[in-house]
């Protein structure tokens, strides 16, 4: 019996530093199949059909915080790796959150024009979920790079300004470049600010504690000399204060011209002239 | 005899299974040799510490300098903790204008782990904070208090923040 017991705690001894490992790491708590399960379910053939993805980072690849620590404002950054020329490029991208109640955040539209069709902006995350970016290219294929995302609670937050506040700043715009001191083949990097709440439907009204109806932008156009440098149709899970950033070459000078549309069909449009700087 | 030695293995086993359970505290950083740099005061409870602060100023509206602040706050992956409206919040209780002054705190408990477990003492600097106000020139000033870069303990981590609060500063501004 003694020899026994001893024998036990010998071997108990030599797993101790094991089970001293398994605290200090994180215990995964979804399995592969399991973190992908509404996708293969649902989500694919419900926007694809189907059409055959073909999953690789070869086309682009995107960055995003694996532990973001605000799922209201999740940075996400899509960097492709081939350039848009007119034989090849991407022509559209898609934004999509797996358990978000509504998952497509947006689709983006790009064209040779923009040189790169890079892209950056803030989304919600509204659970632990697979965030996943789908580009198709000009020859029509589909390419799909996804990353698994801890937060949550990203689509009931609170808004971060009160509500006087952002009703005053509704719709304004504003859109960012670096002076261009003059107009060649590189893409030049834009931002476009909007002040827009932005809300959801699964806000809760802090005093009221009642829901804020959704109210969010649903399309995006940004124009140099008439034509298309940016086109989105954007959802919910775009944070509150949409800001994008993007590429586009300016061959020349002209006019940029941003139309705004969201949910209650407000129009809100900004146009401004881009002249090369002489200082 | 046999009794006694097993007795004194199982008391080692539970000690050992007791220390590497749960993550140690960590050691006692805040020695008088790590306080590198800080005077002691006449009274022996107050440490003088200074703080560098970094600042911008522009002429961007106060409401256009917040909203970028807190686009590029998520940007970098902080979580804001709090807008603190100070100078509206004068002006309603004294019902007379009063400038525009909010300070905005955020934060990212990853650096904020990797902080603490080397300077446990920099939890009072927690968390980040800037400060925005409006001058009496209309401008805007954004300032942030940076981690200080001599402290020997830390030198590595506060160039890493700083580079990144100066980034969120020159954001603001721009």
């Amino acid at each position: 019996m003694r020899v026994k017991l001893f024998i036990i705690f010998l071997l108990s001894l030599s797993l101790s530093p094991a089970l001293a490992e398994t605290k200090k790491r994180p215990v995964p708590t979804e399995s592969i199949e399991s973190q992908n399960s509404v996708w293969n379910d649902m989500l694919k053939d419900f926007y694809f059909e189907d059409k055959t993805i073909i999953e690789s980072d070869e086309i682009f690849d995107f960055a995003v915080p694996y532990r973001a620590e605000d799922g209201a404002m999740v940075p996400i950054k899509i960097t492709p790796k081939i350039p848009q020329t007119k034989e090849r490029y991407i022509k559209k991208i898609w934004i999509i959150i797996d358990k978000n109640p509504k998952p497509l955040a947006g689709t983006f539209k790009f064209s040779p024009l923009n040189g790169k069709a890079d892209l950056a902006m803030r989304i919600r995350v509204d659970a632990y979920s697979p965030v996943r970016i789908v580009a198709e290219t000009s020859d029509d294929k589909l390419y799909m790079v996804s990353h698994y995302v801890k937060s949550s609670g990203g689509c009931s937050a609170p808004a971060s300004s009160d509500a006087a506040t952002a009703l005053k700043r509704l719709g304004k715009i504003r859109l960012k470049t670096p002076k261009i001191s003059s107009f060649f083949e590189e893409p030049v990097q834009t931002r476009l600010a909007i002040s827009h709440p932005n809300t959801s439907g699964l806000q809760k009204d802090q005093v009221t504690t009642l829901f804020i109806p959704p109210h969010y932008i649903s399309k995006i156009e940004v124009k140099f000399e008439g034509e298309s440098i940016f086109s989105a149709e954007t959802d919910i899970s775009i944070s509150e204060n949409p800001n994008f950033k993007f590429y586009f070459v300016p061959k020349k000078a002209g006019t940029l011209v941003t139309e705004i549309t969201d949910t209650k069909g407000n129009t809100f449009t900004q146009s401004r002239k881009l002249e090369a700087s002489t200082n | 005899m046999f009794n006694t030695l097993l007795k004194f293995l199982s008391l080692l086993f539970f000690s050992i299974i007791a220390t590497t359970a749960y993550p140690a505290e960590p050691d006692n950083l805040d020695s008088p040799d790590n306080l590198n740099k800080k005077e002691k005061a006449e009274d022996t409870n107050t440490i003088n510490v200074s703080v560098p602060v970094y600042f911008k100023e522009t002429d961007k509206t106060f409401g256009d300098v917040i909203e970028d602040l807190l686009v590029i706050i998520g940007e970098h992956n902080f979580r804001l903790n709090q807008h603190a409206h100070i100078g509206r919040a004068i002006a309603e209780r004294n019902k007379s204008p009063y400038f525009s002054a909010d300070v905005l705190h955020f934060c990212n408990l990853s650096y904020a782990k990797e902080l603490l477990d080397i300077a446990p003492d920099y939890l009072l600097r927690m968390p980040c904070r800037i400060s925005i106000r409006q001058q009496k020139n209309k401008n805007t000033r954004i300032e942030v208090w940076l981690l200080p870069e001599d402290d020997k303990r830390t030198i590595e981590f506060a160039k890493k923040i700083n580079t990144i609060l100066k980034k969120i500063v020159n954001y603001g501004a721009s």
